[in-house]
């Protein structure tokens, strides 16, 4: 391997040496080199050492089929990446580089020295080997872990950032070779907005080695380039991956905006990658196509390489990849392979499995051709040093047969092909399944969706005129001009696939993944059938390059063995992504707090001021507790919870769904909503509401307010605000367009803050002048409209906690004034600010259920013990009201709701802990679904469901916690404190 | 990730600014229907293959539900129509 002189239209700038860092050495290479061609040229032959085998592997392709040379970049910094492609890193100043495998070494592999044991290490020998015992499973896979997989995960934040473009298209062409530049420049001509995506730094494709072989085809790009480059019609994307192809033309597009750049260099203010969702009316596909290896033993050895990808690197970055070079294939683009080394220097040997070729050409310059045989096998100890070949004969009943007396040839390198596989990928990804071609001996894009094209060697043409004439017929069909239909694809001329029918046990497919001929044999002897079941067992395709040199070979391979044509046996399934995509990219800037919304009360800055703790409900940032002084939240709660018992509490309930709905049929919606009677509530009262779903079941409760006879007030939970606002307007406009009413979410109008203790009334007095707060003319559950310190008001006398309280609701501009003014106005009574878990507390000393918390989806009114709130008569029956009745949701022993004291009352049971009758049970007759410590009660409290619970009361059941612990418990009435509701009217 | 085309807002969208909103035409059964006929009525789904009438939400729009006519496998979307549009065909 060594640097050519300067090819004609090399793509490195000789001008800038680039010095770079591989496995703790030192290495040069040139502006425009990439990690692999950089290698190459330095004579780096071992690259990485197989997954599962440990085997010497070296850099096989130029492109992103790569399957061996995976590497690390930056590693252990913030800007390491995982199993990067040298073939597809641009090497840039001071990059740092290391292989991804090698255990200890590449150098030095453990898994190499388990050479005697490779033979039994076939497809499905993990799961046969270390499933048994089952016990055992997880210390067998502590040690495999060392041993399996390629690259370590960063191990420091990311240092990067990324983002996320929408852009819209009238034609997205997803390829930049002769086929995607003719169609986007007839395209833009015919008047389209034309977007033009390539994966790599510069356009061109595979046309540089066209190039190289001809002239015209350097001047056509230059021309074609200039004109689009030119064109106001055209954006042009490189180094920018269609990773997917969704319906309707989405498309998805990975662009590497940085990771070319110096780490030091690189601009902090934009993004590293950027994810481009692409919405394009026309969708060109002209991906092109990727070599496929020949099957013969050892082919994994260093110095087996595709023959394409010899060419490109002597082209592109003047590299020569071998002095000593063997050409081997099974079709015509061998022979170009073997002028353009004849050109480079060398005198290659060309060995073709068909005969009849006219390469009178190149033996009269002294190369020898060998036609009629194949190659059987590499040797070599650390790279290719000979190549064993034997004599091929075809017949249509077995394919090809290959003799058994090989002869030895000398090389350094092996440029094999085995034909071309059509990047049919994106067009797979809406559906679509690929055909096989007889002629051409690969799978072909169907593309049988609206509005897109393919176009050039993805299409089966050989040629770049060829690709690019049906480039321009697409891109003016794109565009919407007729055009006249071009010929038909210059097929090359490929034989059948040569599957070794002996030493399939060292004939490599997926090279990543270290799956031989042997093990899709294995497989099928087993019974796998299937090609999805074949790539399972097998793990091929499997890898971060999903198959894309080995899939085609082992579906060749199944069909052999399975006596199958190869379009019976089929692809496997392609799905996105096209390559691998970063997790970075996919969360653009949605981290950190950008992930979700959060959202505030306007209370928020006094609730900061105070000190709070938040929970977070919902989206909503709630006050948890109020801690003072070095107090933790078991101290603070205690602290509030007597405060509002006692004395005086207030809480922010401004998060609280809030819904107002207006119409002549408002009250008539209520009633079919929600559970209860709602005929006759008069304005200025509130009801406490139960909502069910048709299955019967309660998915969510609130007070709302009659405001007038065609205006009410509700109120939801937090969490289900948009949720219930949904599902009332799901059924207004599906199955009750006929009722007058309209809903608004006014949650975000409106702030509370809640008054609660024995001393509200005292306090109300002080800031409310215009209201009587006494207990006889404001009595609970009623509202009241008002001045509070001078702001218009709707007061509510209701209560989540059984003590006195008044919800003062503002417009929410004044949430925080009237907040802080009732702090100060309460100091006298030395008011207590408390937050959510303190609300809890005082809601289960009560009774009270929170809807998802106590319960689940599966649980009806009655199961709640709540059939008070069930009204059975009105004349449209409420949702769910028929479920009631149905036998499962009637039938006695349903889980109920109930109290639980445990005896040791210091004994606090964790949420969730299951519930048994007898000690020694495992028959779990119901859960845990609130439990604390009731300050007041000064012991702990819970609430669960228990089959037919509400039966049991008095009965002794116990609690088994994950501890193995065993805690003797009573079932009770839910409501712990205060059962007479002789506090509700505070201090009178 | 389709796009549909608004009948209220007249605007070809992102499936994004749409909400599922569960199958069209289910009939609601009466109060007095067996168990069988409302554990139907709530639990079971027709699922076809090919084409489905589904009811779709304008989440991010105007808020109004409607019908979408779609193949599932294909995802073509054959027609889309408010309500209103099949009482008067009946
Ligand atoms: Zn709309």
């Amino acid at each position: 391997m060594k640097r050519l002189y300067k090819q004609a239209n090399e793509r490195i700038d000789r001008s800038k040496e680039i010095h770079f860092s591989w496995q703790g050495a030192h290495y040069t290479g040139y502006a425009g080199d990439t990690l692999a061609s950089a290698l190459l040229a330095n004579g780096v032959k071992l690259v990485g050492r197989s997954f599962k085998y440990g085997r010497q592997r070296g850099i096989m392709a130029a492109g992103v089929e790569e399957p061996n040379a995976l590497v690390i970049l930056e590693p252990e910094t913030g800007y390491h990446v995982p199993n990067a492609r040298a073939t597809e890193v641009e090497i840039y100043p001071d990059l740092v580089a290391k292989a991804a495998s090698g255990i200890p070494s590449i150098n030095e592999d453990l898994r190499a020295w388990l050479k005697p044991f490779h033979r039994f290490m076939a497809a499905g020998f993990y799961y046969k080997t270390f499933m048994s015992p089952a016990l055992l499973w997880p210390k067998y896979e502590e040690q495999l872990r060392k041993l399996a997989g390629f690259a370590t995960a960063p191990n420091k934040p990311d240092a990067e950032t990324y983002d996320h473009y929408n852009q819209h298209t009238d034609v997205a062409v997803i390829g930049g070779g002769a086929a995607g530049l003719a169609a986007a420049l007839a395209a833009a001509n015919a008047g389209s907005k034309v977007l033009l995506l390539d994966e790599r730094a510069q356009l061109g494709g595979e046309l540089v080695v066209d190039a190289g072989r001809d002239p015209a085809a350097q001047a056509w790009f230059n021309q074609t380039y200039a004109a689009l480059e030119a064109h106001a019609n055209v954006k042009i994307l490189v180094r920018t991956t269609a990773y997917a192809l969704h319906d309707y033309n989405l498309v998805l597009a990975l662009e590497r905006r940085q990771d070319h750049v110096t780490i030091g260099a690189r601009n902090p203010h934009q993004s590293r990658q950027r994810l481009h969702r692409i919405r394009a009316n026309k969708v060109v596909l002209a991906t092109g196509s990727h070599e496929r290896p020949l099957m013969f033993a050892n082919n994994d050895l260093p110095g087996v390489m595709l023959a394409s990808a010899v060419s490109r690197y002597q082209y592109e970055y003047s590299v020569l990849c071998g002095s000593k070079p063997l050409v081997v294939g099974n079709n015509d683009s061998i022979y170009e392979v073997a002028r353009d080394l004849v050109k480079a220097g060398t005198r290659p040997t060309v060995v073709d499995c068909r005969m009849g070729y006219d390469a009178s050409d190149l033996t009269k310059l002294g190369v020898l051709v060998k036609q009629g045989y194949t190659i059987v096998k590499a040797e070599g100890r650390t790279s290719v040093e000979r190549a064993l070949i034997a004599k091929t004969a075809y017949s249509d009943s077995h394919g090809w047969v290959v003799g058994d007396a090989p002869e030895t040839i000398a090389c350094d390198l092996i440029a094999c092909s085995g034909g071309f596989s059509p990047l049919v990928h994106l067009d797979c990804h809406t559906g679509s399944k690929p055909w096989f071609s007889k002629d051409y001996q690969a799978f072909m894009p169907a593309c049988d969706k609206p509005h897109r094209y393919v176009a050039g060697s993805v299409n089966g043409h050989s040629d770049w005129q060829g690709a690019a004439a049906e480039g321009e017929y697409v891109g003016l069909l794109a565009a919407g001009q007729a055009a006249n239909p071009v010929n038909a694809p210059k097929l090359l001329n490929v034989a059948d696939f040569i599957c070794p029918d002996v030493g399939r046990d060292k004939v490599f497919l997926d090279m990543q993944n270290d799956v031989k001929a042997s093990d899709i044999e294995l497989a099928i002897l087993e019974n796998y059938r299937s090609i999805e079941h074949i790539k399972r067992y097998t793990a091929l395709g499997f890898g971060t390059d999903q198959g894309k040199t080995g899939n085609v070979n082992g579906i060749a391979v199944a069909a052999k063995v399975m006596n199958l044509p190869i379009e019976a046996v089929g692809t496997t399934t392609f799905r996105p992504m096209y390559t691998p995509v970063t997790m970075g990219v996919l969360a653009g800037s949605e981290i950190g707090l950008h992930s979700d919304p959060q959202r505030f009360t306007p209370m928020q800055a006094s609730h900061r001021a105070k000190g709070a703790e938040f929970e977070v409900v919902g989206q909503w940032m709630r006050p948890w507790y109020f801690p003072q002084g070095s107090e933790d939240m078991h101290q603070a709660v205690a602290r509030e919870c007597l405060a509002v018992r006692n004395n005086l509490g207030m809480m922010d309930a401004s998060t609280l769904g809030k819904i107002d709905i207006q119409g002549p049929d408002a009250r008539e919606l209520l009633a079919r909503v929600y559970t209860n009677a709602w005929a006759k509530l008069a304005p200025g009262k509130c009801r406490y509401g139960l909502m069910c779903d048709e299955t019967g079941m309660i998915i969510d409760d609130g007070v709302t307010a009659c405001i007038s006879d065609t205006h009410f007030l509700m109120t939801t939970t937090t969490g289900g605000a948009a949720r219930i606002y949904n599902h009332l307007e799901t059924w207004l406009q599906t199955e009750w367009p006929d009722l007058k009413v309209y809903i608004t979410s006014v949650t975000d109008h409106w702030s509370t803050t809640a008054v609660v203790g024995p001393k509200a009334r005292r306090l109300m007095e002080k800031l409310c002048k215009d209201v009587d707060c006494s207990a006889a003319n404001f009595p609970f559950m009623d509202w009241r409209e008002g001045t509070v310190c001078g702001v218009p008001a709707r007061i509510m006398r209701i209560s989540f906690s059984g003590e006195l309280s008044y919800e003062i609701n503002v417009q929410a501009n004044y949430g925080r004034f009237i907040w802080e003014s009732v702090m100060e106005a309460g100091k006298e009574f030395n008011i207590t600010p408390y937050g959510t878990e303190s609300m809890h507390v005082l809601r289960a000393e009560k009774g009270y259920v929170i809807v998802g918390q106590d319960t689940d989806g599966s649980i009806t009114p009655y199961d709640a013990n709540m059939a008070w709130a069930v009204s059975l008569n009105k004349p449209y029956p409420f949702l769910g009201q028929r479920a009631l009745t149905r036998s499962d949701t009637a039938r006695p022993g349903r889980k109920q709701l109930v109290g639980l004291l445990t005896d040791d009352p210091h004994k606090v049971l964790n949420e969730g802990c299951q519930l048994v009758a007898e000690i020694g049970s495992k028959a779990m007759i119901g859960h845990v679904t609130s439990s604390y410590f009731s300050p007041v009660l000064g012991r702990s409290i819970a609430m669960a469901v228990v089959k037919g619970g509400l039966d049991l009361m008095g009965t002794k059941i116990y609690a088994k916690p994950l501890s193995y612990e065993v805690i003797p418990l009573t079932i009770v009435d839910s409501v712990f404190y205060d059962q007479g509701k002789e506090k509700i009217d505070g201090e009178i | 990730m389709f796009l549909i085309h608004c009948p209220y807002c007249g605007e070809l969208r992102d499936e994004q600014e749409y909400r599922y909103a569960g199958e069209a035409f289910i009939q609601r059964p009466s109060l007095d229907c067996t168990d069988e006929q409302w554990g139907d009525y709530v639990f079971n789904r027709t699922n076809p293959k090919g084409k489905t009438v589904e009811q779709w939400a304008h989440a991010a729009g105007c808020r109004k539900l409607f019908v979408v006519e779609r193949n599932n496998v294909t995802n073509e979307i054959y027609a889309v129509r408010t309500f209103e549009s099949y009482k008067e065909q009946a």
